[in-house]
């Protein structure tokens, strides 16, 4: 009996990846509350959201691409470099325009990371982390490492994307449901979606049966880039500042969101539905930590732990199911 | 799929597939060397050679997955130069790859329709794709679960769903490189008994194939002529009837050893 429950269960566990963290996430709830009921209280709610959803909607589309087999340490200087390019831009374009071409920077820089991989056939690694250095470089050079202010008065559409809603949510919530929703149905019952998850499986053997496997990463760091720098002026308006030293740990945080979501640094396996638990769960943890009295450079180490224990259970799981 | 058919008018007068003097180097070594070939409706070829003498390399150029460094193709009468094997696919040529068979972390059913993913809208149809492939592996005598992952299959069990694949999409031509190396004595039999039968009566003589295979016993069965290449050459092109399989297995030895008393 016991064996035969374990074994469903073991049989469950391969069958869903994003299962692990969706357990994960239910006990830290119960835990967290157990330590302390504030936890549960609109304004953590707010706090978690807070957390969870900026890096969530980024890793959304990190997953997408760790599904194609690839992915991208530029997203944090994107991050700042599109909300540097959006204020300082304003006076000049005005906010529309100055939106605008920000996104254009960004995609342009992830459709050279794109290129630098499909076509010159570099690692993404090296490719997205040069670009990371590079962007820096500029950044720094640009601010003179001074923070990038704006003022919302001259924009008038700030509100839709960082405004506050009732508990001390705010609009990013919506935000990141709206993508969730989005990535979730291209990666599940479109033909792009087929693709993403043919061409991280087996690069080869996708083009090989006339997928283009090319087409489908370029997209995927055009999409990432383009929403990373989204994320950097939606960050941009909420707090008013972004300062150039901002983006420095995003690019790792968000592969951990989706690597502890169930997605493959092998490529070809991920699910949204486990990177949007495990954005909750990032942003419970934060949260939960520091409404229990723990200081808060425990909440790198526990998400670290948490990291790899996922990570190396995910792929044993997986070993045991298919030979690959 | 029968839409994909009906678009594909065939121009039967001539033939099916002309090839002409194909070159291809891989850096300095050459694959494929002045082969020139037709391919009439309704035939089998077996293409046969020693490891090595270009066979895989000449059907991926067929296929569209190599470019040829030289040389013509003309498909259903008009010349192609396929860019990918999409567009070679889209003409209506179906491969089974020697080395590159399913992606082991997709679903069956997924693995069958890459690349042509029938659709509802703007989704792709999952419903149907499941529904035909079970269908269709189960009129092959295949008895396996669609939903199940390509990496859960056995050897033989990812050949005969790659060459489902191959046959589902009721192609012009058809491809097999090496298509009974993990199967058994018996499901080679069956499954190259069924190819044939899909090229007799289900394409009705639209369709032709080529099979490689070192098993030239695997072939004849099925073959109604035989091509045998050696170093990137077509050195024989005869009807199976011309020739037992024990002639034209002492033809590639004795050719074989040649090479050998060169060096
Ligand atoms: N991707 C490649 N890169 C470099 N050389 C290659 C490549 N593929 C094949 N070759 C070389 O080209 C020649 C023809 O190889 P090919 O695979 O077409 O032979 P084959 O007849 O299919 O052999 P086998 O019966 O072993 O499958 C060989 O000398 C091989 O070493
Ligand atoms: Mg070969």
């Amino acid at each position: 009996m016991v064996v035969h429950v374990a074994l469903h269960l073991s049989k469950l566990f391969r069958e869903k990846r994003g299962l692990s963290i969706f357990i994960i996430f239910v006990v830290l709830i119960i835990v967290f509350y157990s330590i302390n009921k504030l936890f549960l209280t609109p304004r953590s709610v707010a706090d978690i959201a807070l957390v969870a959803t900026q890096d969530g909607i980024i890793a959304l589309f990190v997953t997408l691409l760790l599904i194609a087999g690839e992915f991208d340490l530029s997203v944090g200087e994107v991050f700042v470099f599109s909300g540097m390019i959006f204020g300082y831009t304003i006076p000049l374009l005005g906010p529309y325009l100055a939106f605008v071409v920000a996104l254009l920077c960004s995609g342009l820089i992830g459709f050279t990371n794109g290129i630098i991989v499909t076509r010159l056939r570099a690692p993404s690694f090296i490719a997205t982390l040069g670009m990371a250095f590079f962007l820096e470089g500029l950044i720094f050079v640009v601010t003179g490492g001074f923070e990038v202010t704006v003022n919302l008065s001259k924009i008038p559409f700030w509100y839709t994307l960082s405004g506050d809603l009732p508990d001390g949510l705010n609009v990013w919530v919506i935000w990141f449901a709206l993508f969730s929703i989005l990535t979730y149905f291209i990666l599940e019952h479109t033909r792009f979606g087929n693709h993403v998850f043919a061409t991280g499986g087996s690069q080869n053997s996708a083009y090989a049966v006339g997928v283009n496997t090319r087409r489908v990463k370029l997209v995927l760091f055009v999409a990432t880039s383009v929403i990373s720098g989204l994320v950097g002026i939606m960050s941009l308006l909420y707090y008013t500042a972004i300062s150039p030293v901002e983006g420095q740990d995003l690019p790792l945080i968000v592969l951990a969101i989706a690597v502890i979501g169930g997605s493959s640094l092998f490529g070809g396996v991920g699910s949204i539905e486990g990177t949007v638990v495990s954005a909750l769960t990032i942003g419970a943890i934060y949260v939960g930590l520091v409404l229990a009295g723990v200081p808060s450079y425990y909440y790198y180490s526990f998400v670290g732990a948490l990291l790899i224990a996922i990570a190396v259970a995910n792929e044993k799981l997986l070993k045991r199911k298919i030979q690959i | 799929m029968s839409d994909s058919l009906e678009r594909r008018n065939t121009d039967s007068s001539g033939p099916l597939l002309r090839v002409k003097d194909l070159h291809k180097y891989y850096g300095n070594t050459p694959a494929v060397r002045e082969v020139s070939f037709e391919l009439g409706y309704g035939e089998i070829v077996g293409l046969v050679g020693d490891n090595g003498a270009g066979k895989s390399t000449l059907v991926k150029i067929l296929a569209g997955y190599h470019k040829p460094d030289k040389g013509e193709i003309y498909f259903k009468g008009k010349k192609v130069e396929f860019n990918s094997p999409y567009e070679a696919r889209r003409e209506g040529i179906e491969i089974v790859y020697q080395d590159l068979a399913l992606i082991s972390t997709m679903p069956i059913y997924r693995n069958i329709y890459l690349a042509f993913e029938p659709k509802r809208g703007i989704f792709i149809d999952k419903k149907t794709m499941k529904e035909e492939a079970r269908k269709f592996l189960k009129s092959m005598g295949i008895d396996v679960d669609p939903n199940k992952l390509a990496g859960e299959l056995s050897g033989g069990q990812r050949q005969m769903v790659a060459i489902a694949r191959a046959l589902m999409f009721q192609a012009n031509l058809l491809l097999l490189d090496e298509p009974t190396s993990a199967l058994s004595v018996y499901e080679a039999r069956e499954t190259l008994n069924f190819v044939s039968r899909a090229i007799k009566d289900t394409y009705r003589g639209r369709a032709s194939a080529i099979i490689v295979s070192h098993n030239i016993h695997h072939v004849y069965s099925v073959a109604t002529r035989i091509l045998v290449m050696d170093q990137g050459k077509i050195v024989l092109d005869i009807p199976s009837k011309e020739m037992s399989p024990i002639e034209v297995e002492e033809y590639i030895v004795k050719i074989t050893k040649e090479k050998a008393s060169q060096r």
